[in-house]
Order: C-alpha cells, then sequence, then structure tokens
C-alpha cells in the first residue's frame, strides 16, 4: 500500500485514510482535549502523510511513523496555544482578541464509559499537570491500548523506559491526585 | 485535588474500557480538498514562504539591506557636509576678497 501510495495513488492514500483516521483522530483528541482541532490536526496528519511519503523509509510499521506525526503535530499545537495565552496581555492591548482557551474545563472523551465519566474528567486534568514524555507514554498506554514494545517504538526509546516513564506517571498522578503536587 | 486512596484508584481506572472516538466520516474528502487548496500556486506559494529556512532567510536578507542602506546614507551625509564646509571656505574667501577690496 505504501508503495502505491509513493506512486501517487489515491486509491491507495483513501484505504490509508479509512483505516487509520479514528486511530489519528483519537490520539490527537486525547492530547488536545478539543474535538474541533482534533479533526484539523487529523487532516493535516493526512496531508503530511500525502505529501511526505516518499521520506517514510519503512524501517517502522506505517502505524508507527503516523502515531509520531499525530503526536508531533498535537504537542506542537498545544504549545501555540499556551504561547499565544502567555501573550494575550499584550494582544489585549492592541485590541485583539486575546481569549484563546487552551483546554475545555471539563474535557469528556467520547469513548468513556457512561458510569466513568466523571472520574475521567478529573484524570484528563490531573494527566494535564505530568510531564510531557509521562504524558504521552500514559495517553498512548491507557488511552489508545499500545504495548510496551509500541510505545517504545513511538517514542524512539527502550521498553525498560517505558516501564519506568510509566511508573513515574502513575506515582506523579497520584500525587497530584492526592493534591499533594 | 485532594482524593481518598479509593477514589484515587476509581480515577486511575476510569479509563478501562474506553472506545476509540470516531473521526469524521467526511474526513478523507476534506483532506483531499485541503491537498487541492495547497496545490495551487497561491498555497505553494504560501507553504514555500512559510518555511522556517526560507522566512529565516528574507528577515537576514531586510536586514542586511537595512544595514547597507543604512551606512551608505551615513557616508553620504559626511560627503555633503565636507561639500558644504568647502562651499562656505569659498564664500568666506570670496568675502575676504570683496571686504579687502573695499
Amino acid at each position: 500500500m505504501v508503495e502505491e501510495l509513493r506512486k501517487g495513488s489515491e486509491a491507495a492514500f483513501k484505504t490509508i485514510v479509512n483505516t487509520y483516521q479514528d486511530m489519528i483522530y483519537n490520539t490527537c483528541l486525547s492530547i488536545v482535549k478539543n474535538e474541533e482541532d482534533a479533526e484539523d490536526l487529523a487532516q493535516e496528519v493526512f496531508v503530511q502523510v500525502y505529501q511526505s511519503i516518499k521520506g517514510f523509509k519503512g524501517d517502522s510499521k506505517l502505524s508507527t511513523w503516523l502515531y509520531r506525526i499525530a503526536i508531533t503535530k498535537s504537542l506542537d499545537h498545544e504549545r501555540k496555544k499556551k504561547r499565544k495565552k502567555r501573550f494575550g496581555f499584550v494582544r489585549s492591548i492592541f485590541g485583539e482578541d486575546a481569549q484563546v482557551e487552551i483546554n475545555p474545563p471539563d474535557f469528556n472523551h467520547p469513548g468513556i464509559l457512561y458510569d466513568k465519566k466523571e472520574k475521567a474528567v478529573i484524570l484528563f486534568k490531573a494527566i494535564d499537570r505530568l510531564p510531557e514524555n509521562q504524558r504521552i507514554a500514559f495517553v498512548l498506554s491507557k488511552i489508545e491500548g499500545l504495548s510496551y514494545q509500541e510505545i517504545s517504538d513511538v517514542m524512539d526509546t527502550s521498553i525498560s523506559s517505558i516501564e519506568s516513564l510509566l511508573h513515574r506517571a502513575k506515582n506523579n498522578l497520584k500525587k497530584i491526585l492526592e493534591g499533594k503536587s | 485535588m485532594k482524593h481518598n486512596n479509593t477514589e484515587i484508584e476509581d480515577i486511575l481506572h476510569s479509563f478501562d474500557g474506553i472506545t476509540k472516538a470516531s473521526a469524521n466520516p467526511f474526513l478523507h474528502t476534506r483532506i483531499m480538498a485541503k491537498l487541492q487548496e495547497d496545490n495551487t500556486f497561491l498555497g505553494r506559494s504560501v507553504n514555500f514562504f512559510t518555511r522556517p529556512a526560507i522566512a529565516l532567510t528574507g528577515i537576514c536578507l531586510i536586514v542586511i539591506v537595512n544595514l547597507f542602506v543604512l551606512l551608505k546614507t551615513n557616508v553620504s551625509d559626511q560627503e555633503v557636509t565636507t561639500i558644504a564646509t568647502t562651499a562656505t571656505d569659498v564664500l568666506q574667501n570670496d568675502t575676504y576678497i570683496l571686504a579687502s577690496n573695499y
């Protein structure tokens, strides 16, 4: 399929989009916590895939490559939003609209079971306070359901590092929820 | 965020049984529209000029041209001053000659 896409086949591209769209959208949504932004990012991910498929060497799985693009774009998007918020005061002086919402106050992931929604909102807020790499490892493990091996491929690190990241993430989350952090 | 241990465990397990959120069914159509938009002359131009390397080179060029013009202007001012001084000297000399003729 990758070979066909390299040749510019639109049918191959459509198959890739249909196969991976939920995976990409879900990953972006779990990081940016906004449905509209996640959809825009999913579009950008596939546009980049179409434009740079020739640069994909095939050393890793296509899904791993897609995850990397989606995570990079989502984190870039978050940084941009934070930067806009930081300069919001300056922008408000010049009369520009400075109300930039980083994350909605209560993010409800549509895939969470109904009886767990309330607690998941608290967990999403706590996850926001984790360091970036712990947050990504936690999201890939708990929301995307990836194995340690798959997470290590996406994050380009060893399995033991992923185990350590997830262990620290859980400890930090406990501290945050206990109110110690 | 103060919770007791049982609550914390419940919160940490609140992602259990999560299903994937579904993307917009028209995502492919939208991506194709975006690709076509990017493929127009204007789209390609915007993409080209917003590349960090190109944008940075452009800014550097503008700064260099500005510095060049600024330095050149300073040199021209000095030349004008020198000429003016010379002209004043000439006038002074003329006045001196006229005064001495009286």
